[in-house]
């Protein structure tokens, strides 16, 4: 079933596609299939896409394709999408250490959770998170499923600078920081990839729709990763959608 | 063609058409400012539009040619001289090697273009040559450009020609400019009074705007009926009303997701009247529906493409005339 959704204008060169105002699992779904489709079908006139939330932002040249046929394209592309809906999503590992020098408010999370560090690591690292959208910063995502006994307040006061590849946790949300950044987010673990590499032919590991999943990793594994980061290969799965272990 | 800067004015960087196949992954657009100015500015110098510029804020810059090959500056109005003589924008020169090119301060417009036949030669990162500042990213290593730096070129194979000057300044200079705007995906959220309130009144540019967004100043609109968002993708001239009710209008460097409401889009045509508006100068925005908008945007879009391909120019001089008076049509808007 195609859930219900609205085309609106959004100056001459783009359109919103907007479903109802809420995060759920299935609108992220349906933004992510509905822009696979469109980019498959390859259609003359449309330049880009920028999914959030409820929303999917599809850019167009209106010289080269009108808004009435770029809305007919939209509704027949979310008409077919229920028949054509891949069961399948992307899993992307990404390998974090959780020691006390890169997890300096392991240890505040814990301690609001009532649970030990080594429960936070084991909770932290089970479940498959969703990304819900990207923005902020390059390949900052937001993802949902945290077990809500994770949940702790952003910090008082925000740090000036956080280091590349830090975890953390923030009200109900957890992520990474991509790039160095001021930032009030508790962090727990730090990862030794690089999350944007603007050299490459992709400068991100993931994008919105995606599973990330955080695989615990020794100090000694993260420095070996890190002095062998060329050689690094990150773990993406194809996995069916019944297989993912989302947690909220 | 190579370039040497000998001083870099005030915020100097090389930018493009922009960085648009990253902006999924959180990464800003940036691009040119004013992109009427800039194309005309590699039109006149026989480029594709996609050919990076020089482009400046507030005062241009000064350098030298270290090989020959044409060159045109267009946008803001000020003091240019080539090797002390004074010249025109919007109009092509050649300059032979050693020449020196000095753009002064501006004394109408904010945003001004330097565009070399081949266009400059930076590497592309992510899809585009423009400078991100704010990640130090692409253009000249990150950053805007300062004394010293070399920028290179390719190689000017085109006879020597020098077009009639295009067109005259063709910036607001008026202490109010009427910018036209369509509804923004959240126009439905706003009161209709608020949504009258946009247009019933003048704006300031205030000072705090950059290529970021130009932020407004003028009697607060009432955002207290607007429910509240969840981010969404932001567009190229977007008003969004952040909660103090003064509207922030989105440019090149804008984030790409945002929170605030978004109640108009400017009309694509109006955008370098826009951006070419300095702090101080007021804005009258006025309703036009998309269709309309639409309309004036082929038009311009239509010109652009038709000058482009009656330009596929090397030598011929004798038709010079004709893409000046083209490029004019640019403007009719």
């Amino acid at each position: 079933m195609v859930l219900a959704y609205q085309i609106l204008p959004a100056g001459d060169k783009a359109v919103n596609v907007t479903f109802e105002r809420q995060v759920s699992v299935a609108i992220n779904h349906q933004i992510a299939q509905l822009q696979r489709q469109l980019t498959q079908l390859a259609v003359q006139g449309i330049t880009g896409f920028l999914p959030a939330f409820r929303t999917l932002t599809v850019f167009y040249e209106p010289a080269q394709i009108s808004l009435k046929a770029l809305k007919a394209t939209i509704d027949k592309a979310l008409l077919d999408s229920h028949q054509t809906a891949s069961s399948t999503v992307r899993r992307v590992h990404i390998p974090v250490c959780y020691d006390a020098e890169f997890a300096p408010d392991l240890k505040t999370v814990a301690t609001k959770a009532q649970l030990t560090e080594k429960q936070v690591i084991e909770r932290h690292s089970q479940p498959d998170y969703l990304i819900y959208m990207l923005g902020f910063l390059p390949g900052f995502a937001y993802l949902g499923g945290l077990d809500p006994q994770l949940a702790t307040p952003r910090l008082a006061t925000p740090r000036l600078k956080i280091a590349p590849g830090s975890v953390g946790i923030a009200g109900e949300q957890t992520g990474m920081y991509p790039i160095e950044s001021p930032g009030g987010w508790q962090i727990i673990g730090r990862t030794p990839l690089r999350l944007f590499q603007p050299e490459s032919e992709q400068p991100f590991y993931y994008q919105t729709g995606d599973y990330i999943h955080f695989d615990v990793i020794s100090r000694a594994e993260y420095d070996h990763i890190t002095a062998h980061l060329a050689d690094y290969q990150v773990q993406t799965e194809t996995v069916a959608e019944t297989e993912v272990q989302y947690g909220a | 063609m190579a370039l040497k800067i000998q001083a870099g004015g005030l915020l100097t960087t090389v930018q493009d058409q922009g960085r648009t196949t990253t902006q999924d992954s959180g990464f800003s657009v940036s691009g040119v400012m004013d992109f009427d100015a800039a194309n005309v500015a590699n039109l006149l110098v026989g480029n594709e539009l996609d050919a990076a510029v020089l482009e400046s804020s507030l005062q241009g810059p000064t350098l030298t040619f270290t090989q020959d090959g044409h060159f045109a500056v267009t946008g803001a109005t000020a003091q240019m001289t080539l090797n002390d003589r004074p010249i025109d924008g919007y109009r092509a020169y050649f300059a032979h090697r050693g020449d020196q090119l000095s753009i002064g301060h501006y004394t109408a417009g904010r945003f001004g273009y330097l565009a070399i036949t081949g266009g400059i030669q930076v590497p592309v990162v992510m899809g585009s040559r423009s400078t991100s500042l704010k990640y130090q990213l692409g253009g000249y290593r990150g950053r805007q450009l300062q004394a010293g730096d070399v920028l290179t070129t390719v190689r000017d194979t085109a006879a020597q020609h020098q077009f009639q000057q295009a067109v005259t300044y063709p910036y607001s200079q008026q202490a109010v400019t009427t910018i036209r705007v369509t509804p923004g995906p959240q126009y439905q959220d706003f009161t209709a009074q608020t949504r009258q309130e946009l247009t019933h009144q003048g704006f300031a540019i205030s000072q705090q705007s950059d290529r970021m967004g130009a932020r407004l100043q003028g009697h607060a609109l009432d955002t207290s009926k607007v429910t509240e968002m969840l981010s969404e993708g932001t567009v190229l001239g977007g008003v969004q009303v952040p909660r103090d009710g003064q509207p922030i209008v989105l440019l090149a460097d804008r984030q790409t997701t945002g929170g605030y409401p978004v109640i108009a889009v400017v009309a694509r045509v109006d955008l370098p009247k826009l951006v070419q508006l300095t702090p101080g100068q007021q804005v009258q925005f006025q309703w036009i529906d998309l269709a309309q908008s639409q309309t004036l945007y082929s038009k311009n879009y239509g010109s652009t493409a038709a000058i482009k391909a009656a330009h596929q120019f090397q030598t011929q001089i004798s038709s010079i005339r004709e893409p000046a008076q083209r490029i004019a049509t640019l403007f009719n808007n």
